[in-house]
């Protein structure tokens, strides 16, 4: 089988064939279309991008090693982000144990924002925000989190979210509101009486932890 | 006036509403101002959100199916050493040349005759080059599905060797260079 035969086919196409052959080539299709997405996922839910990277691939060997688990019939996208999330969950947990806490300062190498603003004062104000950003996300709770991250970053519809998480479309629409509402407060922003007013936090307290 | 609610807000400001979904939401949101202060706020942090960014993920090549990537590697290190022999027969040339402007007496002879010699060597070692690169391009496409990751590490041999004969030539080079001024 030649890997260039391969990228005409679907996800699930190529599942089935891992599922059923154990097809090397297949996986590594599924991985070169899906890793990026994992990546970004796991690092946003764990808000740190050398773990998430870790995460993703943990969760690819997770893939494989349960292919058989995989319902021909569904989504291969599901059945990934199911398992990707899930990860996330139980290294969350890990770390809730240990204590430890997660809003370690980045340095510039891993979490750090892409900007090509012109000016460096721009840019400076724009990471700071997408730190911002990035702490605020930490402190959301993960029922709220996870929706948000598949939602806002990585585009999946209401209704495919429904189905990764196993909850109503209408759920995960309000806990989308309701995640957005959050994150305006953790910001640091006076938020309308429709968003559910409280009074706004400073920056510098989201970074107090 | 009922208002639209939290879902159908969210609907609309990802972009999923659709036809009169949509357009009685978005009428609503024309005659209410409360409405659309509430849309704003959730735009704002919208718009915050999408402010941390994340670097295009780096390629890792972990799957030896990648074949493809194999044979890249190895026309790269092909091209950078072709550059590199390029390089050294113009250095050859060159030096030739000087020579031979401030030579012209009777070791020019002795000269020549080193210098053939050494394009000649130059010319082996290309061939075993080639040879070399013919050898790890067949091979990778014969194991590169099933070890990528051995067959780059011969490539770096291969490289490394290369680089050291390079280095050895380059240093015949020098020699003959110190050799011909003192003749001189």
């Amino acid at each position: 089988m030649n890997l260039l035969g391969l990228f005409s086919i679907s996800d699930e196409q190529a599942m089935w064939r891992v599922q059923m052959n154990d097809d090397g080539d297949a996986f590594a299709l599924l991985m070169e279309r899906w890793e990026g997405p994992i990546q970004n996922l796991c690092t946003r839910m764990l808000g740190d991008r050398h773990r998430g990277e870790d995460l993703s691939q943990e969760a690819f060997t997770r893939v494989f090693a349960r292919r058989k688990d995989y319902v021909a019939s569904g989504k291969f996208s599901t059945f990934l982000w199911r398992i990707a999330l899930n990860l996330c969950y139980d290294e969350l947990r890990k770390r809730e144990r240990r204590n430890e806490i997660s809003l370690a300062e980045e340095t510039d190498d891993g979490n750090a924002a892409v900007v090509d603003h012109s000016t460096p004062d721009v840019a400076a104000a724009h990471r700071e925000t997408a730190e911002l950003v990035r702490l605020a996300l930490m402190k959301l709770p993960e029922l709220y989190r996870s929706v948000l991250v598949l939602k806002h970053y990585e585009g999946l519809k209401f209704r495919e979210i429904a189905e990764v998480l196993g909850i109503p479309e209408g759920t995960v629409k309000s806990r989308t509101a309701e995640a957005l509402a959050q994150m305006g407060r953790l910001l640091g922003r006076e938020n309308d009486e429709a968003t559910g007013a409280r009074p706004a936090q400073s920056k510098k307290e989201v970074l107090a932890l | 006036m009922t208002h639209p609610t939290k879902e159908e807000l969210m609907t609309l400001l990802y972009g999923e509403a659709e036809g009169a979904e949509r357009a009685s939401v978005e009428q609503h949101l024309a005659e209410c101002e409360q409405c659309r202060v509430s849309v704003a706020a959730f735009r704002t942090t919208m718009g915050e959100l999408s402010a941390w960014k994340l670097p295009r993920r780096q390629q890792r090549r972990r799957i030896p199916a990648a074949s493809w990537a194999a044979a890249a590697a190895i026309l790269l290190v092909a091209t950078v050493g072709g550059m590199r022999l390029w390089t050294l027969e113009k250095q050859v040339r060159e030096l030739r040349a000087e020579v031979a402007q401030k030579a012209g007496g009777s070791s020019i002879a002795t000269l020549r005759e080193e210098m053939r010699q050494m394009a000649a060597q130059q010319e082996q070692l290309r061939a075993t080059d080639r040879d070399a690169f013919a050898m790890a391009l067949q091979r990778s496409q014969a194991t590169a599905a099933a070890n990528y990751a051995t067959l780059r590490k011969e490539l770096e041999t291969v490289a490394i060797l290369t680089e050291a004969e390079f280095q050895s030539t380059q240093t015949e080079i020098a020699n003959l260079a110190s050799a011909s001024k003192d003749n001189l």
